[in-house]
C-alpha cells in the first residue's frame, strides 16, 4: 500500500468548509422579495415625482407617458425649498458637531472620572431616554420660549446640542475600552485632556461615525419638534416643508413627491457613499 | 537612577467589602536593582507598582523615589515609565511616534527626540520597523516597543507588569534575556510584576513573595527558593511545587509515614515535611530510614528529564502525592512500586498549624533507631 503524497493538491473535500458563500443562497430567495416589497414606496414616490396629477392618481401606478422634470422646477420656485435645505444643513450639521463633542466629553467622564453623584446621575440620564419625546414636548416648548427662541432656529438646535443616547452611547465606548492606554499616556506625561484629545480621539472613529450618522439621520427626518418650534416658511426645515403640499382639502401628490425625492437626495447619497460605514455603525450600535 | 522606598503601604478599595489589597507593606529597591514581584492572582503585586507609578491613591504609606516623596504627584511628574501587560501602544501611531511619544510630551527638542528614538531603536532592533503600526507588528516585536517607550526617555525607575505574559514560550524566554540584557546596560531601579516564578527567578536580583496583599518574604531568589519562611513560600517556589508530607514531631523525631528522621531542635508536634522534587532519587536497591516505597501515577517525560508522579505506599492520613524527578531512562509503568531516596539535606521542616518554617538546631539525618517513635 503506498503512503499518500506529502506534497499536493488538497483534496476537494477539504475546501469545503472554506468554499465561499455563492450565489444563490436559500437567503436570497427570502431577502430579494423583501428587499423588492422595501423598494416598493421609493419606486412608486419616483414614479410619482415624474407624471402628471392625472398619471399619479392611476393605481395600481404605471410608469408615466413622458417624464415631467417640471414638476422639480416647480417644487423649487413655488417654494422656499432652498431656504429649506440650508435650514436643515444648517440644523444637523451644528447639531452633529455639537453632539460628537459634547457627548464624547460626557462619555468619557461617565465612563472614567469618578464624582461624587456620578452613578445617580448616570441613571437620570438613562431615564430620560426612557421617557417619550411627546412627554417633555411642552415642558422643553415652554424653556425654549423663556429663551425666545421660537420661530428661530436656534430652537430647533439648542434643546439637541447633546443627547442623552449620544452621551449613553459614548460611555459605553470608553467603558469597553482597557484603561492601559490612558494610563501609559498618563505615565507618559499626558495631562488629561492630553490623553483624551491624542490617544483617545483618534480611536473614536466608528463610535462617532455612528453617532454622527443617526444623529445627522434624527435631525433631519425630525417632524414633530420643528412642526411645533417653527412658523415662519422660511425659517422652516426640510421635513416640515414637505407638509405645506398637502393641503386640508387637496394634495399635489406630484410636487409633493418630487419635494421628498429631493429632501431625500442627499441621504441617498450619503448613504450610497458610505453604505458599508453606515450598516456597520448602526450593527455596532446594537441598535436599529 | 534612584532607590525606590515603599513604606507602610496600605491599599483599601472602599466598597461594601472594603477590600485590602496591600497591607504594611516595606521595602527598600536599591540603586540599579531589579526587584521581582511574585505571588498568584490577586495577591496584590500589580497594586504595589500601579501604587508606585501614581496610577492608584495610596490609602495609607509614603513612597519616595530617589529620596522624592512621590505619592501625592501624578504619574507623569514621577518620572517612571511603565511596561503594560497588554503593551498599550497607541493603535494609531507609528513605532517611531509610539517611541517619541513621552519626549513630545515633555517637550523635548525635535533634534535630541530624533536621536533619542534613534537611538532606543538601535538598541532593541526596531530601526526596521519605525514607519510600522503596532497592528503589523508580531508579539514580541510590540513587546520590545513598549520597552523601547519606556527606556526612552530614560527614567529614574522602571516598572514592568507582566511584559511577557503575552508571548509564547519560546519568546518569552528570548524575551527574559533581553530584558535582563536591558536592565544590565541602563541599569535603573527596576521593579517587575509577574506570576511566573521563572521569570521572577531568573530576572531578579531580589524577589518578593506576595499573598493576600502582604509581603511573604523578600532576598535573592537562591536563598528564599532554598530558605522559604513559610510553607506558602515553599509551596509558590518551584516548578513541580514542593512535595508536603503531613508528619509528627516526638522528642526530636520526625516521622512522616515511613520516614523516620531526626529533627534537631524540633518541637513536638504536627509538621509538614517539604520535600522538593530534586531532593529525592530513585533508589533500587535503599531500604533505610530514608528510603521510601511509592506507586507510580504516571510519568512525564521531558526529554532532558522524567517528571515521575507517585503516592507513598503506607502514607499517613492526607498525604499528597509525589513528584520527582528522575534521569530520562528511568521510566517506570504506572502501578508500579519503585523505592526513592531523599536527600535529607534538602528537608524542610514546618508548623502544621501556623505553616511557619521550624528552624532546625542542625541538619535532618536519617534515624539511626536510637530513639523510640510513640
Amino acid at each position: 500500500m503506498s503512503a499518500a503524497p506529502l506534497v499536493g493538491p488538497l483534496p476537494e473535500e477539504d475546501f469545503a468548509g472554506r468554499r465561499a458563500r455563492r450565489w444563490p443562497s436559500p437567503w436570497h430567495f427570502l431577502l430579494m422579495p423583501l428587499s423588492l416589497l422595501m423598494l416598493t414606496p421609493l419606486v412608486w414616490m419616483l414614479i410619482t415625482a415624474v407624471s402628471t396629477p392625472d398619471e399619479a392618481r392611476q393605481f395600481p401606478p404605471a410608469l408615466p407617458k413622458s417624464i415631467q422634470w417640471s414638476n422639480f422646477a416647480d417644487v423649487w420656485t413655488g417654494s422656499p425649498f432652498g431656504h429649506w435645505l440650508i435650514n436643515t444643513a444648517i440644523v444637523s450639521t451644528v447639531v452633529v458637531m455639537s453632539n460628537l463633542v459634547l457627548c464624547s466629553l460626557a462619555g468619557y467622564a461617565f465612563a472614567r472620572v469618578r464624582f461624587r453623584g456620578s452613578g445617580l446621575a448616570f441613571m437620570l440620564l438613562l431615564t430620560t431616554l426612557m421617557v417619550p419625546f411627546q412627554v417633555v414636548l411642552i415642558p422643553t416648548l415652554l424653556i425654549v420660549k423663556s429663551f425666545g427662541l421660537i420661530d428661530h432656529l436656534g430652537a430647533l438646535i439648542v434643546p439637541n446640542l447633546v443627547t442623552a443616547f449620544g452621551v449613553f452611547m459614548m460611555r459605553q465606548f470608553f467603558v469597553a475600552l482597557p484603561p492601559d492606554l490612558e494610563e501609559a499616556a498618563r505615565i507618559d506625561g499626558a495631562s488629561r485632556l492630553g490623553v483624551f484629545l491624542k490617544i483617545l480621539v483618534p480611536l473614536m472613529g466608528p463610535p462617532l461615525a455612528t453617532l454622527a450618522i443617526l444623529t445627522f439621520l434624527s435631525i433631519w427626518n425630525d417632524f414633530l419638534w420643528p412642526l411645533v418650534a417653527i412658523q415662519s416658511p422660511e425659517n422652516m426645515t426640510m421635513q416640515l416643508g414637505l407638509s405645506t403640499f398637502q393641503g386640508a382639502h387637496q394634495t399635489d401628490w406630484t410636487l409633493l413627491m418630487a419635494a421628498t425625492l429631493m429632501s431625500q437626495l442627499p441621504v441617498i447619497v450619503l448613504f450610497l457613499a458610505g453604505q458599508r460605514v453606515f450598516v456597520r455603525s448602526i450593527a455596532s450600535s446594537g441598535i436599529k | 537612577m534612584a532607590p525606590i522606598v515603599l513604606e507602610g503601604l496600605r491599599k483599601v478599595y472602599p466598597g461594601k467589602q472594603n477590600v485590602v489589597a496591600l497591607e504594611g507593606l516595606d521595602l527598600t529597591v536599591e540603586d540599579g536593582e531589579l526587584v521581582a514581584f511574585v505571588g498568584p492572582s490577586g495577591c496584590g503585586k500589580s497594586t504595589v507598582l500601579r501604587c508606585v507609578a501614581g496610577l492608584e491613591k495610596l490609602t495609607a504609606g509614603r513612597v519616595l523615589i530617589g529620596g522624592k516623596e512621590v505619592q501625592e504627584l501624578p504619574p507623569g511628574k514621577r518620572d517612571i515609565a511603565m511596561v503594560f501587560q497588554s503593551y498599550a501602544l497607541y493603535p494609531h501611531l507609528t513605532v517611531y511616534k509610539n517611541l517619541a511619544f513621552p519626549l513630545k510630551e515633555r517637550h523635548v527638542p525635535r533634534a535630541r527626540l530624533d536621536a533619542e528614538v534613534r537611538r532606543v531603536a538601535e538598541m532593541l532592533e526596531l530601526t526596521q520597523l519605525l514607519r510600522r503600526r503596532p497592528g503589523q507588528l508580531s508579539g514580541g516585536q510590540r513587546q520590545r516597543v513598549a520597552m523601547g517607550r519606556a527606556l526612552v526617555r530614560e527614567p529614574r525607575a522602571f516598572l514592568l507588569d507582566e511584559p511577557l505574559s503575552n508571548l509564547d514560550a519560546k519568546l518569552r524566554t528570548q524575551m527574559r534575556l533581553e530584558i535582563a540584557e536591558v536592565h544590565r546596560r541602563s541599569g535603573i531601579t527596576s521593579i517587575y510584576v509577574t506570576h511566573d516564578q521563572v521569570e521572577a527567578m531568573t530576572l531578579g536580583q531580589r524577589i518578593v513573595v506576595m499573598r493576600d496583599g502582604r509581603l511573604q518574604q523578600a532576598g535573592p531568589p537562591a536563598q528564599v527558593y532554598e530558605n522559604p519562611i513559610n510553607l506558602f513560600v515553599a509551596g509558590f517556589l518551584g516548578t513541580p511545587s514542593m512535595n508536603m508530607v503531613p508528619g509528627r514531631v516526638i522528642r526530636g523525631v520526625l516521622s512522616a509515614g515511613p520516614l523516620r528522621l531526626v529533627a534537631p531542635g524540633a518541637p513536638d508536634g504536627d509538621v509538614i515535611l517539604g520535600i522538593r522534587p530534586e531532593a529525592l532519587s530513585p533508589d533500587h536497591q535503599g531500604n533505610d530510614r530514608l528510603t521510601l516505597s511509592v506507586t507510580v501515577s504516571h510519568v512525564e517525560a521531558l526529554g532532558n528529564e522524567n517528571l515521575v508522579h507517585a503516592r507513598i505506599r503506607d502514607t499517613l492520613e492526607g498525604a499528597k502525592p509525589l513528584v520527582f524527578r528522575s534521569p530520562p531512562r528511568f521510566t517506570p509503568r504506572s502501578d508500579e512500586v519503585v523505592r526513592v531516596r531523599v536527600d535529607p539535606t534538602q528537608l524542610l521542616v514546618f508548623d502544621q498549624k501556623t505553616e511557619a518554617r521550624v528552624i532546625l538546631a542542625g541538619p535532618v539525618a536519617a534515624d539511626d533507631d536510637r530513639h523510640t517513635v510513640a
